[in-house]
């Protein structure tokens, strides 16, 4: 059967990502997020936090209910995006990938308007951190909305393989 | 976006406009067995329409999104021209629909439709899907779409809409379609997964995810070692998105079986047993897109209907019943050996899943059934309606349509009970007589089933009148 429902959440997964995305480009430049805006980056902040094992495995927290499906859905194709933005990352200064997995971590905090101002960072270090964010999102959301329509291309494979990453080199690598 | 977002947004609205017209086409030129198929039409023309007039406000950065949405809601006006008298065994199709309907309690409408591939399917709910993706714009006019729809066709927001698939070569073959049970089931097993698989699983994952990243450590894959530990994420990821897809297709499909085999009573199992005498038993869920191994899905679905078949032995002059029941009991012995969990056991994200399902299921299924409404939550069961359905195989062995328990009585027969005496009487044929089985044998016994479904459903609905009038 074809899953209307959960394509439809994975539909709405990629809009958020797409729309936090564009909200963090905005606060790296020192602009602030409408009242759509905060709750969007509230609503990605929690989402990326369940995506991200790493950070599970550190807080051991889960916001349960269906988010925590749309998550499992979703984290091999957040994975495989971190992966395919590692140049971005390096030029950033993340130069292993225990700083990545930090990165990772701290995403929550940073799509929160509250957690960057306790930062204690750096103006131009939160607005580096915004963009390198807002990078991964956008290829977040791009890779869903790939999977989900083939790019407009015919698909060879069946329907339930579209949610396999298609494009992650490690697993080229060692598969 | 370039100097193509003009172009993109005034395809895309071409392309929306020339979808609505279409839709609108259909709906006035096709004839359907009911109005599903022309509300779904409308669903589609509708929302296109709208998309259309609104995209001049959509910002650039939803033109993408909209461009996949609209192609995927383009397909779906295949399963309205497939729905098309002409191609339906449209007699039954009244009958089907509104069982269908009394089993989710009147809140879905069904689009019948045969398929080319060999297989029969579910896919729904639209309107939900349609909702769900449109309300990601807030540019769109949702109230808007709702009130054109509740205008032009009385479609209300609680209004759902499903797609039931049939294999078009099986088009008469109305024994194998109590695999329709199944369908339906994915309807309430839907539910259930929505409801109450996240809160299950949340609970296990961690536990889950950890026991497949110990594997994973315990044989790292040969990456650049700076990236170690991201690729063991990668992969505990992935393995684990395959244990909960294991767990969740597992449970969504033996819960149909369930729910098959309750609505239908053991015409579902023959119709399972007989559909997947053509595949293997035994193949990995991680093999055939999470699905559960045939064999281990007929032991479950035995298991439901064991205590009905051993009271149908039981019963008085049960001779008739006998060679259906022996054949099951044929099939039975498939079920009896351990080759498919011997396979679910022999890998980590399998297992898990398989332990998962098997320590809630009976919990599982009983939370399912009783989704069911207040008149269903009881099973079907052979044996209490032994009579009738001895009734109704006399017909059949005499050629006549098995649609009323006697003779010009009161008492149409009931769709189950239809099903049910001619499996039984199809079984009884080939046991009596190793011959049986060419093509007009067949096609006089579907013909016979149809037609009795079709009378039986007149009957029902203007007997009374008809009586009146006369």
């Amino acid at each position: 059967m074809e899953d209307l429902n959960l394509a439809s959440k994975l539909f709405q997964a990629s809009s958020k990502l797409n729309q936090a995305s564009s909200w963090l480009v905005e606060l790296a430049e020192g602009r602030e997020p409408d009242e759509e805006g905060i709750k969007t980056l509230n609503w990605v902040g929690q989402f990326i936090s369940e995506v991200d094992i790493s950070s599970r495995l550190t807080s051991g927290v889960s916001v349960g209910g269906s988010l925590s499906i749309q998550a499992t859905s979703v984290r091999p194709t957040f994975y495989s995006s971190v992966m395919r933005i590692a140049p971005l990352f390096q030029k950033a200064g993340f130069n292993s990938g225990e700083e990545i997995i930090g990165f990772l971590n701290r995403l929550n905090a940073l799509l929160s308007v509250k957690g960057t101002k306790d930062h204690g960072m750096s103006q131009r270090q939160i607005a580096v951190y915004y963009k390198l964010a807002s990078e991964l999102l956008k290829e977040v959301s791009r890779s869903i909305m790939v999977q989900l329509s083939n790019n407009g291309l015919p698909r060879r494979g069946v329907l339930n393989q579209e949610w396999e990453p298609s494009n992650n080199q490690f697993r080229a690598a060692y598969s | 976006m370039d100097c193509r977002e003009d172009v993109c947004r005034r395809e895309i609205k071409r392309n929306g406009l020339f979808l609505a017209e279409l839709a609108e086409e259909i709906q006035l030129t096709e004839d359907f067995s009911t109005d599903t198929p022309k509300k779904l039409a409308m669903l589609v023309g509708e929302t296109s329409r709208l998309l259309a007039e609104s995209i001049s406000t959509a910002p650039v950065d939803s033109l993408r999104e909209l461009n996949v949405f609209l192609s995927r809601i383009t397909t779906h006006l295949r399963y309205v021209e497939r729905a098309k008298i002409i191609q339906t065994p449209w007699s039954v199709i009244r009958t089907v629909e509104h069982f269908f309907k009394e089993q989710t309690q009147n809140k879905a409408d069904f689009i019948i439709r045969p398929t080319w591939s060999y297989n029969y399917s579910l896919i729904g709910e639209f309107w939900k899907f349609y909702k769900n993706i449109l309300s990601c714009w807030s540019w769109f006019p949702l109230n808007e779409l709702k009130r054109r729809l509740k205008d032009s066709a009385n479609f209300n927001d609680n209004d759902s809409i499903y797609c039931i698939s049939f294999p078009r070569t099986e088009q008469l073959n109305c024994l194998l379609h109590a695999n329709w049970g199944h369908e339906v089931g994915h309807i309430l097993a839907g539910k259930w997964i929505e409801d109450k698989f996240p809160i299950l699983w949340n609970r296990v994952e961690p536990v889950i995810s950890k026991k497949i990243r110990d594997s994973i450590v315990g044989n790292p894959p040969p990456v650049d070692p700076l990236f170690k530990d991201l690729a063991i994420l990668d992969l505990t990821a992935t393995q684990t998105l395959a244990a909960m897809e294991v767990a969740k297709c597992g449970i969504t499909e033996l819960l149909c079986d369930i729910i098959g085999v309750h609505l239908f009573g053991a015409s579902a199992l023959c119709s399972a047993f007989e559909f997947s005498s053509r595949f293997l038993l035994d193949v990995s869920p991680l093999q055939c897109d999470y699905y559960p191994p045939w064999r281990y899905r007929i032991r479950e679905m035995m298991e439901y209907c064991k205590k009905d078949l051993e009271a149908l032995r039981a019963v008085k002059d049960s001779e008739v019943f006998l060679p259906f029941l022996n054949w099951l009991d044929e099939a039975k012995k498939v079920a009896s050996t351990n080759e498919d969990t011997t396979e679910i056991d022999s890998k980590t994200v399998t297992r898990e899943a398989y332990e998962f399902i098997r320590s809630h299921w009976n919990s599982i299924k009983s939370d399912a059934i009783s989704l069911l409404p207040a008149g269903s939550v009881k099973p079907y069961s052979l044996s209490a309606r032994h009579e009738i359905i001895r009734n109704l195989i006399k017909r059949l062995e005499s050629s006549v349509p098995p649609n009323e328990i006697c003779n010009l009585s009161d008492s149409p027969a009931g769709l189950q009970d239809i099903i049910s005496s001619s499996w039984i009487y199809k079984i009884e044929c080939i046991s009596c007589d190793s011959s049986w089985g060419d093509s007009d044998d067949f096609d006089l016994l579907f013909r016979l089933v149809l037609k009795g479904i079709e009378s039986s459903q007149i009957h029902r609905q203007w007997g009374s009148k008809l009586t009146g009038t006369s």
